[in-house]
């Protein structure tokens, strides 16, 4: 088939669907659950790129200063944080109507009776912060290890020159 | 008071947790700049300062979303918060694909990394080697002038050394091409012959030789053996005038051993050296006496045969006057006198020989390879029987090698193309000699003529054919070997008849033990 031909045959196809919209498929619409689906998924994600880079740093250290063992403890931390949210998250979905009685204030809010292992395990993960502030210290401490060894070794080298 | 698990404690470690993860995430991030503004060039810091600022939005975002959470919540705006909930959320979202992408991609940094400090080390080992090289391309070009000049210098004194060595020797010195014309000489062949150097150049050297025959000689062996030592030859100049020169001359080859020429040094003989027969000082002058006294012979061959003819005439005319006659007789025997003279002085050359334990078989294997292309391009077979333990013998090798050359060269003259040559050594325990026979299936001789073929000076041109002079020196080296020499023809020996010799020359001479 020449170009000719085939350009006239893309100017028919897209005149029958300007003509015809009620044919077309193209824009989906977004439900309520796709929220949490795409959080959900997001965490998976980031669950794997954080086991992924711990593995990656046993296999190819790139120093066996304090300062990557920081590193390594903080994507192990996030890891679990990712898995503590994915199990909150869908806890949260199946637990039944009412099962959180909401007060005047925040002091009055409380998981109701009666309690089932489901509402303990959402009691417990609900303090996810157990597992991401250690994450983000780590982090942190691991980063001034590396700030300041480098400051050091550089003012080492400008010293001997 | 209501029942249930109070959530207190969750929403105290939500903000407690929150407020924390701002402050550390900031911290980190503030510590990953700096790492980066420290070491702006290096790829890692940059990677690990956007991971981080990927987490501090994350933290960020959620802990924002949190605290504000309750904030709308404590100041009764729960509608507010719905409204803002999902973007919180969705930011939430958004950092955790990005913080997956940038540490999922981390791996590909690393590789990179990895290929960059590779191509790195490659380039700065390149770089050593180039430096190398181009100190050694420095070092080269900074001495090559004075090296050049070095290696210039050097060959022009070897040059002017041989140069020197050429023009300055009071030897003669010739070279040719291969067809024997002259190429160079120096200022003493030059001055041998009083001539202009610009008239000898391309001039063939055979036009100097007296004698044709000696040329060809001078030629012949040259060509065959490659060099030749002390060769004897009389040269004519312009004007003449007869000089009797010794020779040595080596032939030049190229890579493929194509003769491309020959060279010789030599020098004039002295009379003084001619006279002086009895005091040879070398081996090779005692070589050159014996030739010098055939020499004699030959220039007395012509006088000797008409003398003796012309009296054989006048015995037949004066017969019946006696006083003539008895004259002649006393003629007859004066030149008999003369030639037991001639031959003594033979021995006398001889008697000097420089005497060596020789190993026939390989002296005549030695000669046969010298004559083989001759041999091959006559198509002349040569039947070898050489006894594989033959005792060695007391002998001078460079004249019994002239004889056996001399002997084989006769019977390949004699055969022709398509003859045979037959060679055969033979030890004679009883004896305690040993034998060497030269044939070969030539024309037969017949018995007058075998009883004058030692005889130096035949009597007619026929006799020549294969004996004479040659023949009669090489009996004399035999007899200085303590041998002696014979002929037969056609030979009584039954292995001879059966190979289908017609003429052999039989050489017996002592055998010594071996070593």
């Amino acid at each position: 088939m020449d170009c000719p031909a085939r350009l006239s045959h893309c100017v028919i196809v897209l005149l029958f669907l300007v003509l015809f919209p009620h044919l077309a498929h193209g824009v989906q619409i977004h439900s309520a659950p796709e929220g949490l689906y795409v959080h959900q998924m997001a965490h998976v994600f980031f669950a794997g790129a954080m086991i992924f880079l711990f593995v990656y740093l046993k296999k190819y250290p790139l120093g066996h200063d304090v300062a990557w063992r920081y590193i390594s403890l903080s994507l192990f931390f996030f890891f679990l944080w990712n898995i503590n949210a994915l199990i909150v998250h869908t806890l949260e979905v199946y637990l039944p109507a009412g099962a959180i009685i909401e007060g005047t204030g925040f002091w009055d809010h409380r998981l109701a009776p009666p309690f089932t292992l489901n509402k303990w395990i959402y009691f417990v993960t609900k303090h996810d912060h157990i597992w991401c502030v250690p994450a983000i210290f780590f982090l942190f401490l691991g980063a001034r290890s590396l700030y300041q060894a480098t400051k050091k070794r550089l003012k080492n080298e400008k010293g001997e020159i | 008071m209501a029942s249930g698990i109070p959530l207190l404690s969750v929403y105290f470690v939500d903000f407690l947790g929150s407020g924390l993860m701002i402050f550390f995430s900031l911290a980190a991030m503030r510590y990953t700049y700096g790492l980066k503004k420290l070491a702006p060039k290096k790829v890692l810091w940059s990677y690990l300062f956007w991971l981080c600022m990927a987490l501090t939005i994350f933290a960020l975002s959620r802990s924002i979303g949190h605290i504000l959470k309750y904030v709308f919540v404590f100041f009764d705006h729960q509608d507010t918060w719905k409204k803002v909930a999902p973007y919180s959320g969705g930011l939430n979202t958004i950092t955790f694909v990005i913080v997956g992408i940038l540490t999922f991609y981390y791996a590909y940094i690393h590789e990179i990394i990895d290929l960059f400090r590779n191509d790195a080390r490659d380039l700065a080992s390149t770089n050593i080697r180039l430096k190398e090289a181009h100190m050694a391309v420095r070092q080269l070009n900074l001495s090559l002038e004075q090296k050049v000049d070095e290696q210039i210098n050097s060959i022009r004194a070897e040059e002017k050394k041989y140069r020197d060595l050429f023009q300055q020797s009071k030897d003669f010195i010739f070279f040719c091409d291969e067809q024997g014309r002259i190429n160079d000489v120096n200022q003493s062949f030059i001055d041998l012959f009083n001539e202009q150097k610009k008239d000898l150049i391309d001039r063939p050297l055979s036009h100097f030789f007296f004698e044709e025959t000696r040329w060809q000689t001078f030629q012949n062996e040259l060509f065959t053996r490659g060099f030749l030592k002390d060769f004897r030859a009389k040269f004519s100049a312009a004007d003449d005038t007869p000089h009797e020169l010794l020779i040595t001359a080596s032939s030049m080859k190229d890579e493929q051993g194509t003769i491309r020429g020959f060279n010789g040094i030599g020098k004039e003989v002295q009379e003084s050296a001619q006279e002086a027969p009895n005091e040879p000082a070398t081996c090779e002058g005692r070589i050159t006496l014996s030739e010098f006294s055939a020499e004699i012979a030959n220039e007395l061959e012509g006088p000797l045969v008409l003398i003796t003819g012309y009296t054989e005439l006048l015995e037949k005319d004066v017969q019946d006057r006696e006083i003539v006659k008895n004259t002649l007789k006393a003629v007859r025997k004066q030149i008999k006198s003369f030639r037991q003279i001639e031959e003594e002085l033979h021995e006398t050359a001889f008697h000097f020989l420089e005497m060596k334990p020789l190993d026939v078989n390989s002296c005549l294997e030695e000669i046969i390879d010298m004559l083989e292309p001759v041999l091959n391009l006559d198509r002349i077979f040569v039947k070898r029987s050489l006894f594989q333990e033959l005792p060695l013998i007391l002998a001078n090798k460079r004249r019994l090698s002239k004889i056996f050359f001399n002997l084989i060269n006769s019977s390949r003259l004699a055969v022709g193309p398509g003859g045979e040559v037959g060679i055969w050594t033979r030890h004679h325990n009883d004896l305690k000699e040993i034998e060497i026979i030269i044939g070969d299936n030539g024309p037969s001789v017949p018995q007058e003529l075998i009883e004058v073929m030692f005889d130096p000076f035949p009597p007619t041109k026929k006799h020549w054919k294969r004996g004479g002079l040659w023949l009669y020196a090489s009996q004399g080296m035999i007899r200085a070997h303590d041998g002696r020499m014979t002929v037969d023809s056609p030979p009584e020996d039954p292995e001879l008849i059966a190979a289908g010799i017609n003429v052999a020359f039989h050489i017996f001479i002592p055998g010594i033990k071996n070593a």
